[in-house]
């Protein structure tokens, strides 16, 4: 555990019965990251939070959160970590003003003036008659109003119109950046809204059928995808799929193109790397990708190699 | 602290229509039952109907309003908004325990206070009881309490407090129509009480300090099997031989001499209702001629109890501890019939043992009849609508020792010309059930007794308590059981 991580797991795991839900996971975010947690439904995503939240408890493994050990969090831990989520239960009775009156007492930090009126929030509506989107603002405002160090989100802008998304995100960035933690604020986001995430996120931490694929920073991400585009001489012999290298992914080919995603092309020579492997290139065209495009290739390609490997 | 008391707060402000009904339904009980009470205007009219849902209805509200209670921080579940918050487990869990005995125990405190004193008995005088009942009705809510901490509605709640109390009283019913009357041992009441209770209060602080439903369940299945195999084995006494050690204890051989009990050798051919033909539960009784002698006349004794062993060639029986009447013709015996119809003609050497509680008298108290007197412990009114001169008394909940009454009487009404005879009456008042606080009892004494007729009324509090013991070397049984057997 380094100072500079808000959340390191060692193989931290998560069994119900004899299915495995997430296999062993080691992985740090940095603080004061925008870390994205990426992965199709059912890839782990919400039971990973869950367990660096002691709302679940691990098979095996651990992980610490802003220097404590996940499975020791206890309620003071939480003036320090703020959590929404979509399928959070909330004390429905309770009006928008009346649910942050009464969460204020807990913190020390409370602070929620102005909140509401930048989020549009109605204080006198009952909680369980607000919409999915501004049920997501007030959960947002009751964690924001505490400035916590670290803030985690589980699919917040699911089924969100693209209005109420960006002033969630809006005002979320506001209040971070108005965070007087040297360390900054460190945020930690899942959702299936990729071009969203893109636009602010720092990290990606990418999770497959309960299996961490990789986590990296997003700028490293994209510079690493690329989506290539090679003529091809017609009268040269395209390779067959199986001779190219592994990084290059979801290969496609006719007699004169072949097009790859190649997910290792950060280096300078990446015209003569492809030049070694294809020797009639005619040119090469690599083109960068956006996280969402990333997302389903690597998505695509797991499933091309399972679907070989069975 | 104050996290608790934000969210005792937020509680009462939550389930304030709740409250307000539950209190509602305590504020027409405290109106209702008076009136119908004996000698009351609306005595044995519907109004009883209705005063019995009403106390059918206040438990279920209780139990209603803790499930609600405990569900809105609930512990069962991964999405509560609370288990993301800076909550303490012991700050919420004293929160709800404060609300329980604030909102739900003291509203039925004040509703019984309020009742005594339409009954015209002083609340300050029965402070042990009110105290006493306080904690029983404290210890009540846990039951529906520990319910609503492992499930996540109402309706599971209430299912798992009825699917408990249904096999409570199966099991009660089957063990306690199979073994008959028993004994309570000392001690055992509050030995269960102590054992499950604390059982369940250490499950209930598990699930609110680690919110593992699945293995608060399974302590929570385990604790009541544990208590049903407990029971059953008690009352099957499997337990005979630390129950016994136990009784010796708390009742040692009696210190005084001339205390003993005898046996009257000379065989008898019944006669009369002597020896009556009894079958309960598979038991025959007998009446054996034993006698207390030695025994100071005017104390009393409390709460006998006898077991006995019996011993033929072949054959051996110990009896459980049973009630016993004291009787100038002998104790009443009980064995199970088949065992009887085997030894019944044989010479068998039955070794006898009482327990009892010694009450020695207080200084009589004499008081005056009227329409509304008050006596020890309690008051009385001369009611209209009984056989004239019936005295019907009230107690808070309970008189616990008996008293014993004397005064004159009249055959006939009452009139300064009217003969009188001596009336006599011994008061042991059932304790009250449930909510209920009052306890009526009619003072019958042998006749009509009239304004103005001085009663005395004799007390008794407990001295010691004692054990005597009785070989009988060879006794057939035969001569004192009269049923023709074949």
């Amino acid at each position: 555990m380094t100072v500079a991580s808000a959340i390191e797991t060692t193989a931290l795991a998560k069994t119900y019965g004899k299915t495995q839900v997430l296999y062993p996971i080691s992985l740090s975010v940095p603080r004061g990251s925008v870390c994205a947690l990426v992965g199709h439904n059912g890839a782990g995503k919400t039971t990973l939070i869950k367990l660096l939240l002691n709302i679940l408890p691990p098979t095996s493994g651990s992980a610490t959160v802003l220097g404590e050990s996940a499975s020791a969090l206890t309620g003071a831990s939480f003036t320090r970590i703020g959590y929404v989520s979509e399928n959070q239960e909330m004390p429905e009775w309770m009006t928008v003003q009346g649910f942050m009156d009464y969460l204020g007492p807990f913190y020390p930090t409370w602070n929620d003036k102005n909140l509401l009126a930048d989020l549009d929030l109605p204080p006198d509506r009952k909680l369980k008659h607000l919409s999915r989107g501004m049920r997501m603002k007030a959960a947002l405002a009751s964690i924001l109003a505490f400035r916590p160090q670290l803030i985690v989100m589980d699919e917040p802008f699911s089924g969100l119109d693209p209005l109420v998304r960006d002033q969630l995100i809006e005002t979320l960035l506001d209040r971070i950046n108005d965070n007087s933690d040297p360390l900054g604020t460190t945020v930690l986001i899942s959702s299936h809204d990729l071009g969203e995430i893109e636009s602010f996120a720092s990290h990606v931490i990418f999770l497959h059928q309960g299996r961490l694929l990789f986590t990296e920073p997003l700028d490293t991400l994209t510079a690493r995808f690329r989506e290539v585009t090679v003529s091809l001489s017609p009268s040269g012999t395209s390779p067959a799929p199986l001779n190219l290298p592994a990084s290059w992914l979801l290969p496609e080919s006719t007699p004169s193109l072949l097009r790859f995603i190649h997910s290792n092309a950060q280096t300078n020579f990446l015209e003569e790397q492809i030049y070694a492997v294809l020797p009639n290139a005619i040119s090469i065209q690599a083109e960068p990708m956006t996280l969402r495009t990333i997302f389903l290739a690597l998505v695509k390609s797991s499933h091309r190699q399972d679907r070989s490997r069975a | 602290m104050n996290q608790s008391l934000h969210i005792f707060r937020k509680d009462i402000l939550h389930l304030r229509p709740e409250l307000t009904n539950y209190i509602g339904l305590l504020v027409i009980l405290s109106l209702v039952a008076p009136q119908t009470w004996e000698g009351a205007a609306l005595h044995g009219t519907m109004l009883g109907m209705f005063s019995l849902l009403l106390k059918g209805l206040i438990p279920i509200a209780m139990l209603m309003i803790i499930a609600r209670l405990i569900h809105d921080e609930s512990l069962v579940g991964d999405r509560q908004f609370w288990v993301t918050r800076p909550y303490a487990w012991t700050s919420l869990l004293s929160a709800k325990l404060l609300f329980v005995v604030v909102c739900l125990v003291l509203p039925v405190v004040a509703m019984q206070w309020s009742l005594l004193l339409q009954a015209g008995l002083n609340p300050l005088a029965s402070i042990p009881s009110l105290l006493s009942r306080l904690v029983s009705l404290a210890l009540i809510p846990l039951l529906p309490f520990m319910a609503a901490a492992v499930t996540s509605t109402v309706g599971g709640a209430g299912l798992l407090v009825a699917a408990f109390v249904v096999v409570l009283i199966g099991v009660l019913a089957a063990v306690g129509s199979e073994a008959g009357s028993r004994m309570t041992p000392p001690f055992v009441d509050g030995t269960f009480a102590i054992l499950f209770g604390g059982l369940l209060i250490g499950i209930l602080l598990y699930q609110y300090a680690t919110r593992n439903t699945s293995r608060a369940r399974i302590a929570l299945v385990a604790t009541a099997f544990l208590f049903f195999v407990f029971h059953c084995c008690f009352r099957m006494q499997y337990f005979a031989g630390p129950v016994n050690a136990l009784i010796r204890y708390h009742y040692p051989v009696s210190t005084n001499t001339a205390e003993r009990l005898t046996f009257d050798a000379s065989p008898r051919v019944y006669q009369g209702q002597e020896g009556m033909e009894t079958a309960n539960g598979g038991f025959l009784s007998f009446l054996l001629p034993v006698h207390l002698e030695g025994f100071d006349p005017s104390a009393r004794l409390h709460e006998a109890n006898a077991s006995f062993t019996l011993d033929v060639p072949g054959y051996h029986y110990t009896s459980p501890w049973r009630p016993v009447t004291v009787a100038d013709r002998g104790l009443f015996l009980s064995l199970p019939a088949d065992a009887f119809k085997r030894i019944h003609a044989t010479e068998a050497h039955i070794h006898l043992s009482l327990v009892a509680q010694r009450l020695l008298p207080d200084t009589p108290q004499i008081v005056t009849v009227a329409n509304h007197f008050s006596v020890p412990g309690g008051s009385c009114l001369l009611l209209t609508d009984r056989p004239l001169g019936t005295p019907l008394c009230r107690y808070a909940f309970q008189s616990p020792l008996p008293t014993r009454v004397n005064g004159s009487v009249t055959a006939q009404f009452c009139n300064s010309s009217a003969p009188t005879h001596p009336g006599m009456a011994v008061m042991r008042v059932i304790p009250a059930a449930g909510i209920e606080t009052v306890v009526e009892e009619p003072l019958q004494l042998g006749g009509n007794v009239c304004p103005g007729t001085q009663l005395t009324f004799q007390t008794y509090h407990p001295a010691d308590n004692f054990r005597l013991e009785l070989d009988i070397p060879a006794v057939a049984l035969d001569h004192y059981y009269k049923a023709n057997l074949d």
